[in-house]
């Protein structure tokens, strides 16, 4: 009787599902990143287009020259490219190159504030000059503040990472770096054609 | 001590939020009956010492009765609440929600420091103090920079900490109205910080030429207590009225998505970051948009109103003798349904009444329903708050008297607005304007007496020596399941599986068929 019993073996419980509460809660304060950018470019445009409109110059021209801020647009796009690549290495569970392309990230966040250091001096813009110089004084300060907090960020993942936190089944964490990321540059992508080139 | 100030607990960073914003709005209302002292006669300056002083207390009245008192009151309500109402051990990111607590704190008390030492949000005659601005500028980033902190944990909570079963429709009413309220939140808050920060900017080291200008300054900020964006602070109210009524009536609520719709339809009415420019004169589009606004955002608080009392109806034989926390839900529903009605009528163009008090008069309808819709939470979740069960008696005597203060404050400046008398003045009020602002000062201490006999039933709780049950109401949601006051985890037994919106209800009715 018991050679004829058949057993089955139970269905394997579900996986538990670990909350993407990073993820999501860092997708809020994105969001919340872009809306403040937001509100910074229109009344940047606002601004100029009433300027504008009674006749009045806004920028000079050649105040503001063009080379700086493209280079770091080229900078934030290769930036794109190692974050995704860390991404990418974190789901493969490949951790030396998911550090090292965080460290890369890092390091081209490190060039664009110091390519934003170096724009502001050659500018010869005073920040007391008029409603432009503020203007543009709030929203590349504000930005390289969002440089900064995207490379903490950065940082304290490539620590986990070191530590083993993250792997193939588990990378909500560089995930929502890279979402941070990803709306930082396209906040600098308004800022490199709306006030670098149109001005 | 040390572990209260470093606790990640989501109760007791909530119930500091709450006691500091009790705190901040018994303060903010004595001001304001301080400036609406001043209003019965402008001229004579006998309470400030000038004009711009007068200007730096309005100013500071209505900003601080919306990011000191009612916002901070919601979240700390949501934060205590709503892990409990989705299941949940804890709030996501607790640690990140103390941080915004202890900022809020330490961000208000220099705001107040800031105003008080003559740091204004601009001053119609240029006279302010410009560190002392600075310094107030620097406060308000910090306080609204903690709540975007709060508000953060507070949705994802809610969106991500749901236990299986219970989808985001699923989710009770005050949960869901903290998601819209919070997402709508996170958008707008932003740009106010921008204000700020660009008015920092401006004035931090130098002689501001344009957004720290004191004469101008107050622009920048007031689009927050004005029409649309008023109505976002209070959305989290609209979720407390439908979860007081549901749970008093005991019945499930019908069209249930009706009412999750009108809430997040009154949401999206309420996103006022656009309209920071509306009375200096926009385009016309613009201009449309923020009529129409006006306009719709009664159709939801309608939905609202017919949904609960149609759950009424259907329920009046459980209700009884009405609890404080279903007269107060049924105030301030009729309050809010008021207080957009007012704005209908603001914005209709032939009566000219944006920039006249009956902007003052629509901001405290609002703001002061939200608040009363507040207490009204803190009366029907108090068990989970103190452990103990809040006195009916003295709770429905404070929900009435609180009512009414908001009643005679708002009226009376909206009245005045038909009159032609500005939001701001130092001029010698009309004949007929000067006793409609009596009225609204004896509305201001109505109010205060009301928000006084809410703390005294909190305070009186507190002192019961008798535990309160899990669940006084017979509640149709999770946060009944979990002791009073939770524990540290919040549920102590397993939480029944869930269904469907009430688990509690299903699970009663499941035990009554057994």
């Amino acid at each position: 009787m018991a050679a004829d019993t058949i057993t089955h073996a139970l269905p394997p419980a579900p996986v538990p599902v670990r909350p993407r509460t990073l993820l999501i809660g860092t997708s809020f304060a994105t969001g919340a990143m872009v809306m403040f950018f937001m509100a910074l470019f229109a009344r940047y445009f606002d601004l100029r287009s009433s300027t504008q409109a009674v006749g009045q110059t806004w920028i000079e021209p050649g105040t503001i020259p063009l080379v700086p801020g493209g280079m770091m647009m080229f900078t934030l796009v290769m930036s794109c490219i190692t974050v995704t690549w860390a991404l990418q290495a974190v789901k493969d569970n490949d951790r030396s190159h998911a550090i090292l392309a965080l460290l890369l990230t890092g390091l081209f966040g490190a060039a664009v504030i110091n390519q934003t250091a170096f724009l502001y001096t050659e500018m010869g813009m005073g920040i007391d000059e008029g409603p432009a110089a503020l203007m543009i004084y709030v929203i590349t300060g504000a930005h390289l503040v969002a440089v900064a907090i995207g490379m903490v960020f950065l940082a304290l993942l490539a620590f986990r990472a070191m530590a083993g936190q993250y792997g193939g089944k588990q990378s909500e964490g560089i995930a929502a770096a890279v979402i941070y990321w990803y709306a930082m540059v396209a906040v600098y992508a308004v800022i490199w054609y709306g006030i670098y080139i149109v001005k | 001590m040390v572990v209260g100030v470093l606790t990640a607990d989501h109760k007791a960073i909530g119930k500091g939020y709450i006691a500091g914003s009790l705190l901040f709005l018994l303060l903010g209302l004595l001001l304001g009956r301080v400036v609406g002292i001043e209003r019965l006669d402008p001229e004579s300056m006998d309470v400030f010492a000038d004009i711009d002083s007068f200007f730096q207390a309005f100013v500071l009245h209505r900003v601080g009765l919306v990011v000191l008192g009612v916002v901070p009151l919601l979240l700390g309500l949501g934060l205590v609440v709503t892990p409990l109402q989705v299941g949940a051990p804890s709030a996501a990111f607790p640690r990140a929600a103390a941080a915004s607590f202890w900022g809020w704190l330490v961000g208000a008390v220099i705001m107040v420091v800031g105003f008080a030492t003559d740091g204004g949000l601009g001053a119609p005659g240029g006279s302010v103090d410009r560190d002392a601005t600075a310094l107030t500028l620097l406060a308000l980033g910090l306080v609204v920079l903690s709540l975007m902190l709060g508000t953060i944990s507070l949705l994802t909570t809610v969106i991500a900490l749901r236990p299986h079963g219970m989808a985001l429709g699923d989710v009770p009413f005050f949960a869901w109205s903290c998601v819209v309220g919070g997402s709508i939140w996170m958008l707008t808050l932003p740009v106010l910080f921008a204000d700020v920060v660009k008015a920092y900017v401006d004035v931090a080291g130098r002689p501001p030429i344009l957004f720290g200008v004191p004469e101008a300054m107050t622009s920048e900020f007031l689009w927050a207590t004005r029409q649309p964006q008023i109505y976002a602070f209070v959305i989290p109210v609209l979720g407390i009225i439908a979860d007081v009524v549901a749970t008093s009536a005991k019945v499930r609520q019908k069209n249930r998505g009706a009412v999750l719709a009108a809430i997040g339809a009154f949401g999206i009415l309420s996103f006022g970051a656009y309209a920071q420019s509306v009375g200096d004169g926009v385009s016309a589009p613009i201009n449309a948009v923020y009529v129409a606004m006006g306009f719709a955002a009664v159709l939801p608080v309608l939905v609202l109103l017919g949904g609960m009392a149609d759950t009424l109806r259907r329920g009046a034989a459980n209700v009884g003798l009405p609890s404080a926390p279903l007269i107060g839900a049924i105030l301030t529903l009729l309050l809010l349904l008021g207080a957009t009605v007012i704005g209908v009528l603001r914005v209709v163009d032939p009566f000219e009444l944006i920039g006249t008090s009956a902007d003052g008069g629509h901001f405290a309808a609002v703001l002061l329903a939200g608040l009363v819709g507040g207490t009204v939470g803190l009366q029907h979740w108090g068990v989970k708050l103190t452990g103990r069960l809040w006195g009916q008696g003295l709770g429905r005597l404070s929900v009435l008297v609180l009512s009414l203060g908001v009643l005679l404050t708002a009226v009376p400046d909206v009245v005045s607005g038909f009159l032609d008398q500005a939001d701001f003045s130092v001029a010698a009020v009309e004949d007929g304007v000067d006793a409609l602002n009596v009225v609204a000062v004896v509305g201001g201490a109505v109010l205060l007496l009301g928000l006084l006999l809410l703390v005294a039933v909190g305070a009186a709780s507190l002192t019961s020596k008798v535990a309160a049950p899990a669940d006084p109401w017979g509640g149709q949601t999770l946060e009944w399941a979990s002791p009073s006051p939770p524990p540290i985890g919040n549920f102590v037994e397993p939480l029944p599986v869930v269904t469907s919106p009430t688990p509690l209800l299903d699970a009663a009715l499941t035990e009554g068929e057994a």
